[in-house]
């Protein structure tokens, strides 16, 4: 099966020359014919999939840092205090 | 370099000072990184000042903790404080850490001493740590060899002698597998039994962090430090932690030891038969039973993985866009997309493939046929451990089916460098607890040994690991 890596690429948000495109075309078509072993495996013994392990979070309450400068120094790009972004519309 | 747990008897003892152990780790560092390259950044002056205050305390008298003067070498998944932490990736190549990991943190209240930040495959994705952005790490004991991946930098200082303790992080065997490459000794803990707080996630279900050490008594003592509840991870286990190196035994007499005999005969190299075959007969002559079995489902383990393993990552990676932290390629477009787009471009090729993989497998129309059965399958392969674990102690099978490869040997092809993992990706599926160590001389590379037991079970598997390391006495 020849996947559409143009389309995957797009849907993940990552820029691809042709010549990876083209790498990974084939690596893909290697490594989902590894993957369809999967297909074949009888799995009608399996619940339906669910995790039973109750997950418990935290509150979710702000705690002030007592420093922050660490947080603004790895910021690309900054203007008045705030992240500066593109025009989002 | 002495073993941890040598150097914490002689600081105690009065007759080793922190500051000679440190001054005596850099040194060697010195010596032999430039050839070997585990290091991206030693702490060299900081080291120095925090084993002096280690010394002072001694000298005040006052209590010393369970790593008092050990030097540390953390992957660089982890962060620490005011200390770049990069995945080994041009994403994050110059980004400050804002806070401290859960396990360096209770490595510093024992008083160990964090020494550098070590190499690794970009965001923890592969096996031989030839996919970090920034340097080739060498495996020690052959320097044309892979150290394996992805904690390879973390395996290969320890073995190189450069430092006693490192940490890694293991996912699918990031820990074990390059353990095995440079012949030293690592565990996958239970999963949620060490905080994940801190540690840059890869696939938050599956990621743990452990110590690679000399010998299995040094891993039990860290181990011993880092585990326990911390309320900043969701999924950690709020049990009591034993001091897994007060019951060191290395007594395997009447234990009911399983091993998949058939898989191993089938995906192995002579040499890895063979040294099963030894551990095998030593194990029995040391009052084990052991026994054949079989895990059809563990054998599909590499397939659901990678499945799972990247769907997971795709998600996890999606934060990388340039905006707030890291890389940022504005370009010259006003168009936002064209920021994540052209940013995103700087990941490596193996994490782009995961990312693309992990997000075809998540799309519309694939999720049930890829990640939907890859869920049954590992609910599948966690009841065949239930099982086998019901009248057997611990399952044995090696952490690669060959020797360490040849540095470059598998980079064009991802689908064998996968296969490298096959043994070791069933433990983290099913969420148990795995050791491995070395055992045997093949022309200077040594065959990693894995213990699996049940959850929460480290203790039987230190236990065993102490016997397969006395075998290579």
């Amino acid at each position: 099966m020849k996947t559409d890596v143009k389309h995957i690429a797009k849907l993940a948000m990552l820029e691809l020359s042709g010549q990876e495109i083209k790498m990974y075309e084939k690596q893909f078509e290697e490594i989902l014919n590894l993957v369809s072993q999967l297909e074949q495996t009888d799995t009608s013994a399996a619940g339906e999939s669910k995790d039973n392990t109750p997950l418990v979070l935290r509150e979710d309450k702000p705690v002030p840092f007592a420093d922050n400068t660490i947080f603004w120094n790895n910021v690309p790009e900054k203007e008045y205090n705030l992240v500066k972004v593109k025009k989002v519309l | 370099m002495r073993t941890a747990t040598q150097i914490v008897k002689e600081i105690l003892q009065g007759t080793l000072t922190a500051q000679a152990v440190i001054t005596e780790s850099l040194n060697i560092i010195k010596q032999k990184d430039g050839q070997i390259g585990a290091f991206l950044e030693v702490f060299g002056q900081e080291a120095l000042n925090k084993a002096k205050a280690v010394d002072a305390k001694k000298q005040k008298g006052e209590k010393l903790g369970k790593l008092a003067g050990v030097p540390v070498a953390i992957k660089d998944n982890l962060l620490y404080e005011g200390h770049k932490v990069t995945c080994a990736s041009k994403m994050l190549e110059h980004y400050v850490s804002p806070y401290t990991a859960h396990v360096i943190k209770r490595l510093e209240e024992e008083d160990a001493v964090i020494i550098g930040r070590v190499n690794m495959d970009e965001f923890a994705m592969g096996s031989s740590c030839e996919n970090s952005a920034f340097q080739i790490t060498r495996n020690p004991l052959n320097l044309n060899k892979i150290p394996g991946g992805s904690s390879g930098g973390s395996a290969a200082c320890v073995a190189a002698g450069m430092v006693p303790v490192a940490l890694g992080s293991d996912t699918g065997g990031s820990i074990r597998q390059p353990s095995a490459c440079c012949g030293v000794t690592g565990i996958k803990p239970t999963y949620g039994l060490v905080s994940r707080n801190g540690l840059i996630a890869f696939a938050s279900g599956l990621d743990q962090v452990g110590p690679i050490t000399k010998n299995i008594e040094d891993n039990a003592l860290v181990l011993s430090v880092i585990s326990g509840y911390d309320k900043n991870d969701a999924t950690s286990l709020n049990l009591p932690v034993p001091d897994y190196e007060k019951n060191i035994n290395g007594d395997v007499k009447g234990l009911k030891i399983g091993i998949p005999f058939s898989w191993i005969e089938e995906a192995c190299s002579d040499e890895i038969k063979q040294a099963f075959k030894e551990v095998t007969q030593k194990l029995k002559d040391s009052g084990a039973i052991v026994n054949n079995i079989t895990l059809k489902h563990a054998e599909k383990a590499v397939c659901a993985y990678y499945v799972v393993a990247p769907s997971q990552a795709s998600s996890n990676l999606a934060r990388f866009d340039g905006q707030r932290y890291g890389l940022s390629e504005r370009g010259e477009s006003a168009d936002l997309n064209d920021t994540y787009i052209k940013t995103r471009a700087h990941f490596g090729h193996e994490v782009k493939r995961r990312i693309m993989l992990g997000t075809f497998c998540l799309s519309s129309g694939y999720y049930d046929a890829y990640y939907g059965k890859a869920q049954k399958v590992i609910e599948l392969l966690k009841g065949e451990f239930d099982a086998v674990f019901k009248d057997t102690d611990a399952v044995i099978m090696p952490a690669m089916p060959t020797l360490p490869f040849n540095l470059g040997e598998k980079t064009e092809s991802p689908v064998e460098m996968y296969m490298a993992d096959i043994f070791t990706i069933p433990a983290n599926l099913a969420g148990i607890n795995c050791v491995c160590v070395p055992y045997g001389n093949y022309g200077g590379l040594k065959a990693g040994i894995q213990i699996h037991t049940n959850k929460l079970k480290e203790q039987l598997s230190y236990n065993i690991g102490r016997a397969i390391e006395k075998f290579n006495d």
